[in-house]
């Protein structure tokens, strides 16, 4: 217990004047010569002990009486443990849920806003030289200032300028960050405010096994914070629901996944989401093609349930390009009712074909199957456009100039390359170069197991093992150095659920089907992990699949990547994932897909023609090939369409300064005339060379515009804009004023409007040991509690008056006391 | 009988002569206001007519009635002093309490006032006045007399008596009626303090001896209304050795509570006994109890 008015304490001395008042009574009394002595001793002799006893409580009630009003006055205020100066500076964190859930309007304003003024209620509240630290929660938590600040008159700036509508809450890796941001502050009393609207889908983690975890992790802090839980609930939670119109949300836009060339018919597919409980019988959805509409569609919405509207589209420009859907409605989230995408639509798509076996007749040529496949309509000398454009040269033609240009490289069964040829081509893999390595019969084996495979640093998936199928040679081909196994029945493609991006067009049925295809000739792989090996052979169904296959299935079967399990330091340095997309039904791999620095590397493990196998003369080859190499162009395209978060890169070629007349083509991001280059990079990587001479800028979707630093990366000019925890459009303008488009999308569980009830949010606060208060205004009241303790001046302003009345009561009744 | 001045001082005899002209002008005074004179002397009023016997006095016979009648006739008179007083003075130790409120009078003061009017009153009305005065014992006896000079040996005595000792009045009653062998009236001046069944007891004995006995008790104000506020020791007057500390406050109601019981015991006790009880206070003027003794007179003719 402490005291507001300390000194006044003292007047609890006041309490000896009843007793002075009393000894000086007794000591200064009267002496009167009585003569009724016999009434007055039968009365004194009866009561003398109840009187002494009546005297005692007496004066016991009149020395409280002032000491309790001393006390009274003194202002005691209860403090629950310890005593701490009531207006000790405090290091206050506040997490701020700024989701875009958040955006819902109440009848007084966005929760946002609600919320805003609440962390300013509190923060204003502060005491001086209390340290503030506020971390949004949306999307990843964003510090708000780059280390605490001590202004509060700053931080309530700051916070009224800041803007709702970013992704969903990442709970656990914001009260990750704010437990590191306490435990770097210094002030002796620690706060960790939670502003939110306590979402269930945001929150549920930390409901079951999460909060026990949380509760330890803040006790062990050096001095555990006092967290305090503090919901923007609508006015009235319990009809709110019923009241407000439900919300609808587009949950996702599906775009093709492949390469996308102008003039291509695509279909666009939009997930719509209604969450009431009632259904609306026509809602329009437009689809927006750089925010022009272009199409509508009219549709009933299921109630609580997701409605798919599927829209044909046909983009006529190459280049950076967003599709939006926006679904027309009065909902109180507007946020979700617009879902964009973006979209790079490729001019064409440069691919080299090396052919190791060339032919003077049609179709005899390695490659010529496969050349007519990927540009079926400059073949059929169609009035459309291909995507696609080919050359193809013979293995000594694939030049340093020809890889410039190049966006795919196709090996069709060259026997060897050139030292020389090996390293444009590894570099032009690294840099983010896709290749295609079909097996044939002219293979040298040796120099791929060596050069090409590198036990598997090189650029070869795996290595080739063991030829299988038919014994029979094509005629005219050169015998293969490589071991020929005994005849064997043809295999065929598994046919199953595929996952891979390029070949799930052939989950569809109708679309064609592989394993109508019949492989006579393959190679089984070896993958450079003896381990692997061991686990593989060990594999039952591969066995069941092929009883008399004895080769070792070499490469892992599994659909996932796994990584290869390093063997030495040389192995594990390039380990990199395989997948294998396709697989025979006697267990061998069929494609097999490894990235290999920034690009992309398939192996087949048959030939591209129609010497080891009838696909070429399949219906579905042309769709297969196609598939295969535009997804693996798209793939290793820099995400457009990225999470909040991530860092939206473009690459690009020439400086706009020593720019030629192609300029407009070679500025555009990624043209398709020049490798193109994935977006992660390692660690490891040195840091880039910023570049002075070269500006570009981003649009942010709240409509500021910020420049970004160029760097040099390779050969190529790299811009990267990291901020982008904010979901929505993000347009980098490159020098040469061709235009990037990113859309940084964000998980659409929020609008699930649903918000953890009181209950809930009492069993959260009670499963983290909080203090769940639902105004900001509770919470200095909570706080003033903890900080100055309880004021109990009433109590005994209380105990003084009843004091008061008991010695009045008290008086008179011992005066009346019974003979 | 020794004259006064013997064995008083004069400032005692100043007293006495003070005490003197108290009583007389208490009783003129009361007595003119009664508009009846005390002067006329009711000894020669005339009580019924008898017939003669031989051997009566002849000067008795009413010779007018034998004028008329021819037949003789005895006047007989009234006795003319057939009142015989006693009174009986407390003089213990609870008598000299005094109180602020009483004229600076103690309550033996007071009651020695009351005896001495009471006693020129009757004595100017021929009646006989004794006087007993008491503590544990009887102090002093002087016997009734109706002399006027009389008086004089009472309010000597009253004087001179002074309070002290502790009171034993039923040990003071039985001597006392063993002394006085014609009955008559029993004046008790007296606080009456002590247990009231022995003082009944005591007093029943008067009854017995047929004598009419009038109470006058006298009180202090402060004992009816225990006014102390402070802190207070009170001593007892007959014992100085009981002495008792306490906040009179809290002793008031008690106090009170037990005074008015022992004041219904004694009033009922005296009903009972056809005792006449009359409550004095210290500041009340002495002819009240004049007016109270004159009551019951007439009330006992």
């Amino acid at each position: 217990m402490t005291f507001l008015n300390p000194l006044l304490v003292f007047g609890v001395a006041a309490c000896t004047i009843p007793l002075i008042i009393h000894l000086l009574n007794r000591s200064r009394f009267r002496s009167v010569d009585w003569a009724a002595m016999h009434l007055l001793e039968s009365v004194i002799s009866t009561n003398r002990r109840r009187f002494r006893f009546d005297q005692w409580i007496l004066l016991l009630i009149r020395c409280a009486i002032p000491a309790l009003l001393a006390l009274c006055l003194a202002r005691p205020v209860l403090t629950g443990s310890g005593f701490l100066a009531g207006n000790a500076p405090v290091s206050l964190v506040i997490l701020l849920d700024n989701s875009y859930s958040m955006e819902v309007a109440d009848p007084a304003g966005t929760r946002f806003q609600a919320a805003v003024e609440a962390a300013c209620q509190i923060i204003g509240a502060a005491s001086r030289g209390s340290e503030y630290a506020v971390i949004q929660m949306g999307g990843s938590p964003t510090p708000v200032f780059d280390r605490p600040v001590f202004d509060a008159g700053t931080v309530i700036q700051r916070l009224r300028q800041l803007q709702p509508g970013y992704g969903a809450c990442d709970v656990s890796a914001s009260l990750d960050q704010a437990l590191a941001v306490l435990n770097g502050m210094s002030n002796a009393r620690r706060e960790l405010v939670v502003i939110s609207d306590f979402q269930p889908a945001d929150w549920q983690q930390l409901q079951s096994e999460g909060a026990a975890v949380l509760k330890q992790r803040l006790a062990e802090l050096k001095v555990p914070p006092e967290l305090t839980l503090l919901p923007i609930a609508p006015p009235d939670t319990s009809t709110g629901r019923e009241t407000q119109p439900a919300n609808i949300a587009i949950e996702s836009l599906e775009l093709p996944r492949h390469a996308i060339g102008a003039g291509q018919q695509i279909s666009v597919r939009a997930s719509i989401r209604n969450y009431g409980i009632a259904e609306i019988p026509s809602a329009r959805i437009l689809l927006k093609h750089n925010d022009r509409e272009v199409a509508v569609v009219q549709t009933a919405l299921q109630p609580s349930g997701i409605t798919q509207v599927l829209f044909p589209f046909q983009f006529e420009q190459p280049g950076s390009q967003v599709l939006s859907v926006e679904v027309v409605s009065a909902d109180p989230l507007p946020t979700d009712n617009h879902l964009s995408a973006s979209v790079n639509i490729w001019k064409s798509l440069q691919v080299v074909l090396v052919d190791g076996a060339p032919g003077s007749l049609p179709l005899q040529s390695e490659t010529d199957y496969l050349s007519i496949a990927l540009t079926p309509l400059t073949f059929g000398r169609m009035e459309l456009k291909d995507l696609i454009l080919t050359t193809t040269v013979p293995p000594a033609g694939l030049s340093d100039d020809l890889l410039k240009v190049a966006g795919t490289v196709v090996l069709a069964n060259i026997p060897q390359l050139t030292d020389p040829q090996l390293l444009s081509l590894t570099q032009f893999v690294q840099r983010g170069g896709t290749l295609l390595i079909c097996a044939g019969n002219r293979m040298d084996l040796n120099w791929h197991r060596e050069k090409l495979f590198a036990d598997g640093r090189g650029l070869l998936p795996a290595a080739w093992g063991e030829l299988r199928g038919a014994n029979e040679e094509p005629s005219g081909a050169v015998p293969s150095t490589a071991p020929v196994a005994d005849t064997e029945p043809p295999a065929r493609i598994v046919s199953r659920r595929f996952d891979h991006p390029a070949l799930q067009f052939f989950n569809e049925p109708a679309n064609g089907d592989l394993s109508s295809a019949s492989i006579r000739r393959w190679y089984a792989v070896v993958a450079a992990s003896p381990v692997s090996d061991n686990s593989t052979n060990n594999d039952k169904t591969a066995s069941q699949a092929s009883p008399a296959n004895s080769a070792p299935a070499a490469v892992p079967r599994s659909e996932t990547a796994v990584a290869e399990k390093p063997t030495d330091a040389a192995t594990e340095s390039v380990s990199a994932a395989l997948t294998v997309m396709a697989q025979l039904d006697n267990g061998s791999p069929l494609l097999i897909e490894k990235r290999v620095g920034d690009g992309v590397v398939v192996q087949l493990t048959t030939a591209c023609d129609a010497d080891w196998s009838d696909l070429p003369l399949r219906p579905f080859y042309v769709p297969l090939m196609q598939q295969l190499l535009t997804t693996m162009a798209e793939q290793v395209m820099p995400p457009r369409n990225i999470r909040t978060g991530e860092p939206a890169v473009a690459l690009f070629a020439a400086p706009p300064a020593t720019a030629d007349s192609a300029a407009g083509v070679v500025t555009n991001v990624a043209p398709p005339t020049l490798p193109s280059t994935a977006a992660p990079v390692e660690a490891t990587e040195s840091q880039p060379a910023a570049v002075d001479f070269l500006t570009t800028s981003v649009t942010t979707p709240d409509g500021g515009r910020r420049s970004v630093p160029v760097t040099v990366r390779d050969q190529l000019y790299e811009s990267r804009y990291e901020a982008t925890q904010r979901p929505g459009l993000y347009t980098l303008t490159l020098p040469a004023g061709a235009v990037e488009h990113f859309v940084a999308g964000t998980s659409r569980q929020e609008s699930d409007l649903q918000l953890l009830s009181q209950t809930q949010c009492r069993e959260l606060a009670a499963g983290l040991s909080a203090t769940l208060v639902p105004t900001a205004r509770q919470y200095l009241e909570q706080d003033a509690l903890r900080r100055y303790g309880q004021e109990i001046w009433k109590y005994f302003l209380a105990g003084l008056l009843a004091f008061l009345l008991l010695e009045m009561v008290l008086q008179q009744k011992f005066a009346g006391v019974r003979s | 009988m020794a004259h006064a001045s013997d064995v008083l001082s004069s400032r005692d005899l100043g007293r006495i002569g003070g005490l003197q002209l108290l009583a007389r002008q208490v009783v003129e005074g009361f007595a003119s206001g009664l508009h009846r004179s005390p002067h006329k002397g009711f000894s020669v009023e005339f009580r019924e007519h008898r017939t003669y016997v031989p051997g009566d006095d002849i000067r008795t016979i009413d010779w007018k009635l034998f004028g008329k009648t021819d037949r003789l006739f005895i006047r007989e008179y009234e006795e003319e002093t057939n009142l015989r007083c006693t009174i009986l003075m407390d003089c213990s130790g609870s008598m000299g309490y005094r109180g602020t409120r009483s004229n600076g009078l103690s309550r033996h003061e007071y009651g020695v006032r009351t005896a001495a009017c009471l006693a020129h009153l009757m004595l100017q009305q021929q009646d006989s006045v004794g006087l007993v005065t008491f503590d544990t014992k009887i102090r002093r006896y002087i016997p009734p007399r109706a002399r006027p000079r009389h008086l004089n040996a009472i309010i000597e005595e009253l004087s001179l008596a002074q309070p002290g000792e502790e009171t034993a009045l039923a040990d003071v009653v039985q001597q006392i009626v063993a002394r006085i062998q014609r009955r008559g009236l029993v004046v008790v001046i007296s606080d009456l303090f002590g247990d009231v069944d022995q003082l009944m007891k005591a007093l029943a004995q008067f009854r017995h001896a047929n004598h009419e006995v009038l109470l006058f008790q006298i009180w202090d104000p402060d004992e009816l209304d225990f006014p102390f506020r402070q802190w207070t020791q009170f001593a007892s007057l007959e014992n100085p050795a009981v002495r008792h500390l306490v906040d009179p406050a809290q002793l008031r109601r008690a106090y009170l509570e037990k005074l008015t019981e022992f004041r219904e015991r004694l009033a009922q006790g005296c009903s009972r006994q056809r005792i006449s009880l009359v409550s004095l206070t210290t500041d009340q003027p002495w002819s009240d109890s004049l007016a109270a003794w004159l009551s019951i007179r007439r009330r006992g003719r």
